[in-house]
C-alpha cells in the first residue's frame, strides 16, 4: 500500500569526517502526511544526517531511498529537483530584495527580463497555498524575524517539495512567534501531501509537533517511536552519551556556607533582555555552567567580564560592579578564557610572546614606550611553561605548532598567574582535546581550587557543553535556558538524566 | 490561522529622509555655486559637467557592477588609464586610423584584464584588495611604457578620434550620451533581469544565493570581466574627450568614482548601489569640483567637500543599515 511506504527511507547511514563518526549506522524514514523530529545534543549530528539527505554532504555508507528508488544526490540542486527542499538554521534571504523576489530567486519567471508579475503570482500562491498573509512587496530586511522565517519556508515550496526539512526554525524566533509557528507547521502537515521533518533540541516543542522523535545521540539512533508512546523522561534518558570513561578527579570536601563569597550575581540585561542569573561562586569552588547551545552561557560570563554591553550591578570580591572592561577586571583579578582557542592565541607568535603580551604592563616591559625585558620575559615564560606541564620544544616557537592540550594549557597558565588573580572564567576549555589532556586540565582545575594553602585558592567558572566533565570537576552546576538560569545543583545531588532534562525543557525539576 | 500578529519593523523620517538625501545635496550644492558664480548654471557649463561627469560616471558604473558583487577594486584608475593608452596608441601610427578595429582591440584587453583579476581572485583565491593593488601597479608600468613616461598624444590621430568631443546639434556632447545610454542598459540590466538580480543577490548574500542554485563563481568572474570593460570605456572616452592620455588620467578619477559607487548606496533604496545614485553622485563630484574652480576657491576645497559629503553618507549608511554594504561589511 501507499500509505504505508515511506516516502524517504536512509537504512544505516554513515558519515565520517577523518577518524570522527559523524552519522553512525542510522536508520531512519519518514511518511508523507508525517512529522517527524530529531533530538540530540549539540554535536549529537542532527544537522549533519540532514545534510546527507540534501546532498550536502556525501554519503559514506548506507542506503537512502526516494519514493521507493535509490538516490544518492550529489548536491542541493539534485535534491531540491527531486522533492526534498531544505530551510537551513542559519538566514538565506537577499535582505534587499522583497519576498516575492527572495522565493523565485535562482528560478525568476519569464525570458531575459524577469516577469515580476508572474513572479509575484507565483509568491502569492505558494502563500496562500499556506494559508499566510505576509505582505511580499516590501524588502525582507524590514520584516520581522518571524515573517523572515516564514518566507524562507515559502522558498522551500517554491518546487512542490514532498520532504521538507527545517533545521531548527524556531532558534531566531521570538517568545509570541514560537506557537504560532508551530501551528503552522500542523497545518501544513494536515492539509497538503507533505512528510516534514523537525530538528530541534527542545523538547517541549518536539511533543507538541511531532508524530514521531527520533534521537541521535554521538551520531547513534538510540531511541525511534510514536510521540504517544513516549514520556519526556525517556526522550532525555536515550540523549544521554554513554560517557566516555575519564578518571575521576579527586575533589575536596568544603563547607562553602562558611568560605568567602567571590561573586555574587543575581541578573543583568544585555542584548536587549533582562536576564536571571542568580548564583555565586565561593573561595575554592568550582561551578559549572551547564546549557545547550544558545542558551546564554558564553553571553553571561561575557556581561560579567566586560566582554558584552550589559546593564548589571553584581558584587565581585564586596565590591559592586555596575560598569567594567575587561581591562579593570583583569587588574581585579578576573579572568576569563576565550570559547575558541584561537581568539586566546596570538597564532604566529612564539610561546614566550604569547605567555607574556598580558603582563607587558607589570614588570616585563619598561615605563614609557615599554621596551621589553627580554631575559625577564624568557624567565617568566619558562616558569609558566613548566609549571602547567607544558610539552614543547623551545619558548620561541610558534603557538600554533602545539596541540590544543598545550596550547590550552597555555591558556590556563598565563591567565591564572595574573596578579591576585580569585575568579577564572573558562569557556568549553576542553573544546576539542584528548581525553588525557582533558584529565589534566581538571587536575588543574581542581588543583586551583583546592590549593593546600587556602590563601591561594580561587574560584573557577566552567562553562561547559560535556555534562560528563561537569560532573567530574564541580562543586555545583548551574543550568541555562534561554538566557537564563533554570535551576542550580549541588555535588550530593548530582543527577545527569535531571540536569539534561531542565536544560532541554527549559523549567525547575523537583526533586 | 488568520489572526497573527508579526513584529513589524519601522522606518523612521530619519531613514525617509537619508533616501533623497542625495538628490537634496546636489540641489544645495549646485545653488550655493550658483550663488557666488552666476555663470555655474548657463547651459554651456552644465553641457561641460555633464561630459566630465560621463567619465567619473562610466567608471563608476563598472565600479558599481563590480561593488554590487561583493568585490572591490584598486585597480579602476590603472585600468581606465592603460586602456586610454592601448586604444591612443592603436590609432597613432601614420597608416593605423581604423577606429572600429582600435575599439574592439581595446576592449578585448580590458576583459582580458578583467579576466586575469577574476583567475587571480575567484580561482586562486588571492584576496581582491591585494591583488587589484598589486595589479594596477603592473598595469601603471604598462601605461608608462605604451605613453614613453609622458602624455601620450598623436597629431596621426584620425578625426573621429575626438568623437566625444563633438556635440550633437552644438550643444550635447557625445560624451553624455554614451554615458547615458550605458546607465539605461546597466540599470534595466540590474532592475529587470536575472543576470542583474543574481548579481545583487551573490554580493548581498552569497550564502543564500548559492543555496537558490545561483553560481556564485561564475557571477563573479563575470562581475569582474564586465567591469573591467566599463573602465575600458571610461578610459576611451577619457582620451577622446581630452584627446590626449596623460599618466595620471585614471588616477585621479579613481576616488571620486568609488565615492560616487559609495553614495549611490545611499540613494533611494539604502544599502543597494543602483544606476540612478551612482549617474547623480557622479554628477555631483564633478559639481563640486567644477564649482570649486569657478569659483575661484583653491583646488584642495574640492577635496574636502567631496570627502565630508562621503563620510556623511556611509556614517548615514552605518547607521541605519547594521549589516553593511556589499563589499564594505561593518563587522560589529
Amino acid at each position: 500500500m501507499v500509505e504505508n511506504q515511506a516516502i524517504l527511507r536512509f537504512n544505516g547511514a554513515t558519515k565520517r569526517f577523518g577518524d570522527f563518526v559523524a552519522v553512525d549506522h542510522v536508520d531512519f524514514e519518514v511518511h508523507n502526511k508525517e512529522i517527524v523530529s530529531i533530538i540530540g545534543e549539540n554535536g549529537a549530528g542532527k544537522s549533519t544526517f540532514c545534510k546527507m539527505l540534501t546532498g550536502v554532504y556525501s554519503i559514506d555508507e548506507g542506503e537512502m531511498y526516494f519514493e521507493g528508488k535509490k538516490v544518492n544526490y550529489k548536491n542541493t540542486t539534485e535534491s531540491m529537483k527531486a522533492g526534498i527542499s531544505m530551510v537551513y538554521q542559519e538566514r538565506n534571504l537577499v535582505g534587499m530584495l522583497t519576498g516575492a523576489q527572495n522565493i523565485v530567486l535562482g528560478h525568476e519567471p519569464g525570458r531575459g527580463f524577469i516577469s515580476e508579475r508572474q513572479a509575484y503570482e507565483r509568491a502569492i500562491e505558494i502563500r496562500d497555498r499556506l494559508h499566510l498573509t505576509i505582505p511580499l512587496d516590501v524588502p525582507v530586511e524590514e520584516l520581522g524575524a518571524g515573517e523572515q522565517q516564514l518566507i524562507e519556508i515559502m522558498r522551500a515550496f517554491y518546487n512542490n517539495p514532498k520532504v521538507l526539512i527545517l533545521d531548527e526554525p524556531t532558534a531566531s524566533l521570538g517568545e509570541g512567534e514560537v506557537e504560532p509557528f508551530l501551528d503552522f507547521v500542523k497545518n501544513v502537515r494536515n492539509t497538503m501531501d507533505i512528510a516534514i521533518i523537525f530538528i530541534s533540541h527542545k523538547i517541549e516543542e518536539l511533543f507538541a509537533i511531532s508524530d514521531r522523535i527520533a534521537v541521535l545521540t554521538d551520531g547513534k539512533n538510540t531511541l525511534t517511536d510514536r510521540v504517544e508512546n513516549l514520556t519526556q523522561i525517556q526522550v532525555i534518558t536515550a540523549m544521554l552519551r554513554t560517557g566516555k570513561s575519564y578518571g575521576r578527579v579527586p575533589v575536596a570536601e568544603k563547607d562553602f556556607s562558611k568560605l568567602p563569597v567571590i561573586l555574587d550575581v543575581e541578573k543583568a540585561s544585555y542584548d536587549g533582555e533582562e536576564h536571571h542569573l542568580n548564583f555565586q561562586v565561593h573561595k575554592g569552588e568550582v561551578v559549572g555552567f551547564y546549557g545547550l547551545v544558545g542558551s546564554g552561557r558564553t553571553e553571561c560570563a561575557e556581561a560579567l567580564f566586560g566582554l558584552r554591553k550589559a546593564e548589571k550591578s553584581y558584587l565581585f570580591n564586596g565590591d559592586t560592579i555596575t560598569r567594567c572592561n575587561t581591562r579593570n577586571m583583569i587588574e581585579r583579578g578576573m579572568i576569563m578564557t576565550p570559547e575558541k582557542r584561537a581568539n586566546g592565541m596570538f597564532k604566529a607568535l612564539s610561546l614566550v610572546d604569547n605567555i607574556c603580551n598580558l603582563f607587558l604592563k607589570s614588570g616585563l616591559a619598561g615605563k614609557g614606550a615599554g621596551v621589553v625585558k627580554k631575559a625577564k620575559s624568557r624567565e617568566f615564560a619558562d616558569r609558566i611553561l613548566s609549571d602547567n606541564d607544558v610539552k614543547y620544544q623551545s619558548p620561541g616557537q610558534a603557538i600554533s605548532g602545539l596541540s590544543g592540550g598545550n596550547i590550552q594549557k597555555i591558556i590556563i597558565g598565563r591567565s591564572i598567574a595574573i596578579e591576585n588573580i580569585s575568579l577564572l572564567i573558562l569557556d568549553e576549555p576542553t573544546n576539542g582535546i584528548d581525553v588525557g589532556a582533558k584529565f589534566e586540565i581538571y587536575q588543574k582545575v581542581r588543583q586551583l581550587t583546592d590549593d593546600e594553602d587556602e590563601e591561594r585558592r580561587i574560584g573557577v567558572l566552567f562553562i561547559s557543553s560535556e555534562i560528563d566533565e561537569l560532573l567530574n570537576v564541580c562543586d555545583k552546576i548551574y543550568v541555562f535556558a534561554d538566557g537564563n538560569i533554570i535551576q542550580g545543583f549541588e555535588r550530593n545531588n548530582f543527577d545527569k538524566q535531571n540536569i539534561l532534562s531542565v536544560a532541554v525543557r527549559g523549567k525547575r525539576t523537583d526533586g | 490561522m488568520g489572526k497573527k500578529t508579526y513584529i513589524r519593523k519601522k522606518k523612521g523620517v530619519k531613514e525617509q529622509l537619508s533616501r533623497v538625501f542625495l538628490f537634496i545635496a546636489l540641489i544645495v550644492i549646485a545653488g550655493i555655486f550658483q550663488a557666488v558664480q552666476t555663470r555655474f548654471l548657463m547651459v554651456n557649463n552644465i553641457m561641460n559637467l555633464l561630459a566630465t561627469s560621463s567619465i567619473i560616471g562610466v567608471l563608476a558604473l563598472g565600479n558599481m557592477i563590480l561593488m554590487s558583487a561583493g568585490e572591490m577594486s584598486f585597480s579602476i584608475g590603472a585600468q581606465c588609464t592603460v586602456i586610454g593608452a592601448v586604444f591612443g596608441k592603436l590609432l597613432a601610427g601614420e597608416t593605423s586610423n581604423n577606429l572600429f578595429l582600435a575599439f574592439v582591440l581595446s576592449v578585448a584587453a580590458s576583459a582580458a584584464i578583467g579576466l586575469f583579476l577574476a583567475f587571480c581572485t575567484v580561482k586562486i583565491g588571492v584576496p581582491t584588495f591585494v591583488c587589484t593593488l598589486a595589479v594596477a601597479t603592473v598595469i601603471d608600468g604598462c601605461t608608462q611604457l605604451l605613453n614613453d613616461g609622458t602624455t601620450l598624444f598623436s597629431k596621426f590621430w584620425p578625426a573621429g578620434f575626438n568623437l566625444m568631443q563633438m556635440k550633437i546639434g552644438r550643444l550635447v556632447p557625445v560624451a553624455v550620451i554614451v554615458f547615458l545610454c550605458l546607465a539605461v542598459i546597466t540599470h534595466v540590466v540590474y532592475e529587470k533581469t536575472r543576470f542583474g538580480r543574481h548579481m545583487y543577490a551573490i554580493g548581498s548574500n552569497p550564502t543564500a544565493a548559492n543555496n537558490s542554485g545561483i553560481s556564485v563563481t561564475r557571477m563573479r568572474v563575470w562581475a569582474f570581466v564586465i567591469s573591467s570593460v566599463f573602465f575600458g570605456f571610461a578610459g576611451m572616452i577619457a582620451a577622446s574627450y581630452n584627446n590626449s592620455v596623460s599618466l595620471t588620467m585614471g588616477s585621479e578619477l579613481m576616488l571620486p568614482a568609488i565615492a560616487a559607487t559609495m553614495l549611490s548606496a545611499t540613494f533611494l533604496q539604502i544599502g543597494k548601489y543602483n544606476v540612478p545614485g551612482t549617474v547623480l553622485a557622479a554628477i555631483l563630484m564633478i559639481v563640486i569640483q567644477n564649482g570649486v574652480i569657478s569659483a575661484g576657491y583653491p583646488i584642495y576645497v574640492k577635496d574636502i567637500v567631496q570627502g565630508a559629503l562621503l563620510t556623511v553618507a556611509v556614517a548615514a549608511i552605518a547607521m541605519i543599515k547594521e549589516d553593511g554594504l556589499p563589499s564594505v561589511k561593518l563587522d560589529s
